[in-house]
């Protein structure tokens, strides 16, 4: 720690520098006002005694000046003079100063009192540390988020969102939260469909999604079945994979006679809205996460469910049920299905998903959208 | 503190209590809490009775619990509320470890 002492007399500089000796200061002093502006700038102290009487210029000024300097820094002042009157001590703390003593001024007292802005100072510096730390990782995040949104882009690609039987849609919070949804047509007619959220936040929850793209546009090809995929899956993100991270997941397969295969591990139960009910056990999740159990472990037992002709199925991320409005309430099962069972039933599966899109914003409001959302539906 | 460990005078249960929001912001704290017990005990409980919200790297970090810890000690889940026990049952966690 660096101590300037301001003082125009020399007994005085050499008393607070033989007072401050024994706690490992640095000390420098300067005798005129001119001087102690530029040691100021280019030895930047960390404490700072002054004497207000100088015949060099005015040291009400120089305490305005070194504040003025200072900015956001916390540089403490200490006057210490022989022109101790109420009207000084005001004028110099009102400039800035820290600290008052009249001399001639008594060493423990004086010692106690730069304990306590040592202490500021030390503190201080400690916090705009880390302010700068989290400054910096702050733009780290953001840009890594960017990033995230970029690979997952560029992954579901080849994404068929436009399919006449269903429609994807991805609201993008700052955050990226790990969701994905993949949709491909086969060629027997039959509609694949992923809907994953992986752990985590930001480009870690990227990491598997570029394999298990390519796995699934392969299956969709091969026409492979939901269990092989979903043994498949869960291969690629056991090697890959940290063991604190897995994937939530839907593997699905619409066969055109409307029978809904799925396999579906840790995802909230999806809905199936039919012409005068909706129904939430259907299509729930029996299995762990894919990511997690050993090959030996995993189960690929898979449903299947016959959706009556006229009905559709809704998958809804985390993102929407956890979405709050302007009160901070979240939207929860009851309330987003009440919003699907408004629109009317015969409309196109685009009309559709417009209609609960818009139902939902309204319901958010201003409030801010924490995570991304993914909402699919699929007609019969 | 968000996390308190206790052993049992028996030494062969270990009690982990996690005060808050369950979340990323404890993953060096929730791994030093169990680090020392890896082996030789019977039972490890994590109380879950102080847990106001949990997240998915939360499952994550009671994963890699399961997989640090010795397969001879159960690993219990205790004190869940419904909010947390339905998380925990719909990613089938009821097959790594004791839900009570």
């Amino acid at each position: 720690m660096k101590l300037l002492v301001v003082d125009s007399e020399e007994i005085y500089r050499d008393i607070i520098s033989t007072c401050v000796e024994s706690r490992g200061l640095q000390t420098k002093t300067a005798a005129s006002m001119d001087e102690a502006l530029a040691l100021y700038n280019e030895w930047e102290p960390d404490l700072i005694t002054l004497e207000v009487l100088s015949p060099s210029g005015d040291g009400i000024k120089l305490i305005k000046q070194l504040k003025d300097v200072a900015q956001d820094r916390i540089i403490p002042i200490m006057v210490i003079t022989f022109k101790s009157d109420d009207a000084t001590m005001n004028a110099c703390i009102k400039a800035g100063a820290d600290d008052f003593l009249a001399k001639p001024f008594n060493d423990i007292l004086f010692n106690t009192r730069l304990s306590t802005h040592l202490r500021n100072v030390m503190f201080s510096k400690e916090t705009f540390q880390k302010n700068r730390d989290l400054i910096y990782f702050q733009s780290m995040i953001e840009r890594e988020h960017r990033m995230a949104h970029q690979v997952l882009a560029h992954a579901m690609d080849r994404s068929e969102d436009h399919d006449e039987k269903v429609a994807v849609t991805r609201l993008a919070a700052t955050t990226f939260n790990g969701d994905i949804a993949l949709i491909k047509r086969r060629e027997d007619g039959a509609l694949l469909l992923f809907v994953g959220d992986f752990t985590g936040h930001g480009l870690p929850a990227s990491i598997g999604a570029l394999p298990l793209t390519q796995a699934f546009f392969k299956a969709a090809s091969d026409n492979t079945s939901v269990a092989q995929l979903a043994n498949h899956f869960n291969s690629i993100l056991i090697d890959i994979l940290p063991d604190y991270m897995f994937c939530a997941a839907y593997i699905m397969l619409l066969k055109p006679n409307d029978c809904l295969e799925f396999w579906g591990g840790g995802m909230p139960h999806a809905f199936i809205i039919g012409q005068d009910y909706i129904d939430m056990e259907g299509i729930h999740s029996k299995h762990m996460p894919l990511g997690i159990l050993s090959r030996d472990e995993f189960e690929d037992t898979t449903t299947e469910v016959n959706l009556c002709s006229g009905s559709r199925v809704v998958i809804a991320s985390d993102g929407v049920l956890e979405m709050c409005n302007d009160e901070g309430v979240m939207l929860g099962d009851e309330q987003f299905k009440s919003i699907l069972a408004s629109p009317d039933n015969c409309i196109s599966i685009d009309s559709f998903q417009s209609a609960l899109i818009e139902q939902l914003l309204s319901y958010q409001g201003k409030a801010e959208q924490l995570d991304d959302i993914t909402l699919l539906s699929i007609n019969t | 503190m968000s996390i308190t460990v206790t052993v049992e005078q028996n030494s062969e249960r270990v009690g982990i209590r996690v005060v808050g929001s369950f979340d990323f912001s404890l993953f060096n704290d929730f791994r030093s809490a169990y680090s020392d017990y890896l082996t030789g005990f019977k039972e490890l409980v994590v109380d879950m009775q102080a847990v106001e919200y949990l997240d998915s790297a939360a499952l994550g970090m009671l994963l890699s619990m399961r997989n640090s810890v010795s397969s001879d000690t159960d690993i219990i889940i205790a004190n869940s509320n419904s909010f947390i026990r339905n998380i925990l049952m719909i990613s089938r966690f009821d097959k790594r470890f004791t839900i009570t």
